[in-house]
């Protein structure tokens, strides 16, 4: 997924196109929704700000998800100074449409996948979320996580084996 | 080129990302072909990222974006 531009991209675009991979990114590591907006707002504050230096020489993906993950990584520093609350587990349904029966479903897998990717430790559950769930190329999310790219093909391979292990009954 | 099970585990992330070389995707190919128990673990591997991207975004209410848009000014 390539959104490179070498003109400046309007701010409105950014945020329509990016506010939920962002906060995706921001509640896998964060396990806050609260915190997860906060993240986002604080995202695009500085994406905003800095628009005008981005100089449209890479892909504008992982320049803002390296910014909502800096972001992201910097409150659960902070949290980590304070208790925590009980998590709250995402219950996501895509689609509010359906029968009873497949909401149901829906729900009880979104909880499966939540608790398995909070499973994985967070270096690890982040190059799964970006490049498996919001579809970065390897050399944007190594970008992203300012990593090399054999460090994120390691870790996707540790996340998608124990992805695997945790959701077995769902991929058969 | 002929590749085993420990091998091919080994060729997995390039396999997903069509990173292999021909000779090294030829035989990843072949492997599998032939080896049931590994069809079998790329099969719930790439069910995995299915349903990472498939079920595992998660969406901002629009309450929250229609605020967070107001507050940075974007209408």
């Amino acid at each position: 997924m390539h959104h490179g531009s070498a003109r400046t991209p309007e701010p409105g675009w950014l945020f329509d196109t990016f506010a939920d991979g962002v906060y995706t990114l921001a509640y896998r590591i964060i396990r806050d929704r609260h915190l997860a907006e906060d993240v986002v707002q604080e995202t695009f504050i500085k994406v905003i700000r800095s628009l005008a230096s981005y100089r449209g020489d890479g892909p504008i993906a992982a320049w803002i998800y390296r910014i909502g993950y800096r972001q992201a990584i910097a409150v659960t520093r902070r949290r980590r100074e304070e208790p925590l609350d009980p998590v709250v587990v995402a219950v996501e349904i895509d689609r509010p449409t359906g029968t009873v029966e497949e909401h149901v479903l829906a729900g009880e897998l979104a909880s499966r996948l939540d608790e398995a990717i909070a499973s994985l430790s967070e270096p690890v559950r982040a190059a799964f979320v970006l490049r498996d769930g919001e579809g970065l190329s390897t050399g944007e999310v190594a970008a992203a996580l300012d990593i090399s790219e054999s460090a994120v093909k390691m870790r996707l391979a540790r996340a998608r084996e124990s992805m695997r292990r945790h959701l077995e009954e769902y991929l058969t | 080129m002929n590749v085993n099970c420990d091998q091919l585990a080994g060729l997995l992330p390039e396999y997903f990302d069509g990173d292999l070389s021909t000779e090294q995707s030829n035989a990843a190919i072949d492997h599998l072909a032939t080896c049931e128990a590994c069809r079998f673990t790329v099969d719930e591997l790439e069910g995995v990222r299915t349903l990472a991207s498939d079920h595992g975004r998660l969406e901002m209410p629009s309450e929250s974006k229609d605020r967070i848009r107001r507050s940075l000014d974007l209408g």
